[in-house]
């Protein structure tokens, strides 16, 4: 036995196999190798917190310093503005109360209210061409958790970002709207605006586009034209803004296609904000704390809808949505 | 090697490990020159390997390989054909580039520091050199996708500037390995790689 781990070529070819099974059992859903990297986010995820944290702090001292004089200008200039905008923010919460009679009323549906929004900090960034993921700092200790479904995540203009690719304990991948292996269904953001396909691309992902594919043959996609997300597939709620069109091809009828620019600027964003289907419980205890509120007699409170039920006999797949 | 010895050794090239893997990826607008990155875990283990030898060069490889799948691992289509995070790329990848490292060139470079860089810029050019033809293959392969990135654009806005900033991240960590490395005056005093080292001319500076 000893002689056989003594052939340094042996040795290499079984340790090629025993990765390259590592890598091909990490691929299969719900492969327990999937939670592999769960022990090593325990050690890792804190050093690398110490790491971002000493780098804002040097970065917030060095723009303290830069930006001093500036900030005592424009520290005065916001002052006046404050005041400005607390007059504004009463008149705004007397729109907002008048709005929710309104909506209860007319049974509006708010179009995430069935989300809850949960706040996060991009930990890491690429690494290379290939290694492009994004990690950030909410894991299944913050009730993330990829074994149930995969989840949106926007910016703070709820601009898409991408989705939540796996979680660990406190930390998450993020797949990235520029990434290839992204695909989202999108609609145009008209009445009845068509219904196309937009994923990454890896020629164009080095100038921050991304490919419209799945055109109707009868659309016509002008520059500048809004996409937002169409619902379809059930991973990405309706009406999420994902990007405009920068250029449109016609020159092949059977294969309309258009390029995109993504709101979102991936290499600046610091925070994002990942959308989790509101369970059961929470739907409840919204609609309690709804019904304790005084709502005009004729409102009828807005119906639950569960997002599971929702999502039921929506395959991702069929959409496209997610597929890579 | 005594206790003291092997505990300095460890404990280096943890903290080095980390202190590169964590920087690259929080900080990589920090790293940017020419519109790319500086692959501070790469040359890391390019030159773990070609300074202290194969076994260095594996371990660290394995260990930098393990976080950079943590951290950003890639991304494949899975069985479902839904994109999934992989684990073991990185760990395989960055296990042949501390092999090679340390096996490369080691007759005419003799491990000599001036050389190094050599090897990182060798190295570097295989890595990308290969991991555009594995993109390439793999997009063709698993999703019919027939274009890719034009040859110019491959060498002279990806390898060329990646090889360019990876040299210049090669010379402070040379000398940190020089002069503060896992090893008393950067020299692996077991390492003889069965050439003789009396003519004193493996790794001088």
């Amino acid at each position: 036995m000893r002689r056989l781990f003594e052939n340094k070529v042996l040795v290499l070819v079984l340790a090629t196999i025993l990765l390259l099974s590592f890598i091909i059992l990490s691929a299969i859903p719900g492969s327990p190798l999937a939670g592999a990297t769960k022990p090593l986010s325990f050690i890792v995820d804190p050093i690398q917190s110490v790491f971002q944290k000493i780098g804002t702090k040097l970065s917030d001292f060095y723009a303290a310093i830069a930006d001093g004089m500036e900030i005592r200008k424009e520290n005065e200039e916001l002052k006046e503005e404050i005041a400005e905008l607390e007059y504004k923010v009463q008149q705004g919460e007397e729109a907002r109360i008048r709005w929710e009679e309104l909506k209860s009323a007319f049974q509006i549906q708010d179009t995430f209210e069935n989300y809850h929004i949960r706040g996060a900090s991009v930990l890491t960034r690429e690494s290379d061409e290939w290694f492009s993921v994004i990690r950030i700092n909410v894991g299944t200790h913050s009730g993330i958790d990829t074994s149930t479904g995969s989840y949106a995540v926007v910016d703070a203009r709820m601009n898409l970002v991408g989705r939540v690719m796996s979680t660990d304990l406190d930390s998450s991948k993020i797949l990235p709207l520029l990434h290839e292996g992204f695909t989202v269904s999108a609609k145009v953001n008209e009445v009845n605006g068509a219904t196309v396909i937009v994923s990454g691309d890896i020629i164009l992902k080095n100038k921050g586009l991304c490919v419209v594919s799945r055109i109707p043959s009868n659309a016509v996609l002008k520059p500048g034209t809004e996409l937002v997300t169409s619902g379809e597939g059930g991973l990405f709620p309706a009406g999420i803004p994902i990007g405009t069109i920068e250029s449109f091809d016609d020159s092949d009828p059977d294969n309309l296609k258009a390029t995109m620019r993504p709101y979102v600027s991936i290499s600046d964003i610091k925070d994002v904000f990942i959308m989790v289907p509101n369970t059961e419980d929470d739907t409840e205890s919204s609609e309690s704390q709804q019904t304790s509120l005084p709502t005009p007699t004729t409102a009828v409170p807005p119906e639950s809808v569960d997002p599971k039920e929702s999502q039921a006999g929506s395959d991702p797949q069929e959409s496209g949505e997610g597929a890579a | 090697m005594n206790k003291k010895e092997r505990a300095r050794q460890i404990i280096v090239y943890a903290v080095y490990i980390t202190s590169v893997c964590c920087l690259q990826v929080t900080f990589p607008d920090v790293f940017r020159l020419f519109g790319r990155t500086c692959d501070l875990m790469l040359v890391f283990v390019v030159l773990s390997g070609y300074l202290f030898g194969t076994k260095d060069g594996i371990v660290v490889g394995l260990f930098v390989g393990m976080l950079r799948d943590y951290f950003s691992g890639p991304v494949i289509s899975g069985i479902n054909r839904a994109p999934v995070a992989v684990l073991g790329i990185g760990l395989l990848a960055f296990f042949y580039v501390g092999l090679l490292s340390s096996v490369l060139f080691r007759k005419r470079f003799r491990r000599k520091y001036n050389q190094a860089v050599l090897q990182v810029i060798f190295i570097s050019a295989m890595y990308y050199s290969l991991g555009h033809i594995c993109s390439m293959v793999y997009l063709k392969v698993s999703k019919n996708i027939q274009t890719y990135h034009s040859l110019k654009y491959i060498l002279f806005s990806s390898i060329l500037p990646q090889i360019l900033v990876n040299v210049i991240a090669a010379l402070p960590l040379l000398l940190l390995l020089r002069f503060a490395g896992p090893y008393k005056k950067g020299i692996r005093a077991g390492l003889v790689d069965g050439y003789s080292m009396e003519d004193r001319r493996w790794q001088k500076i």
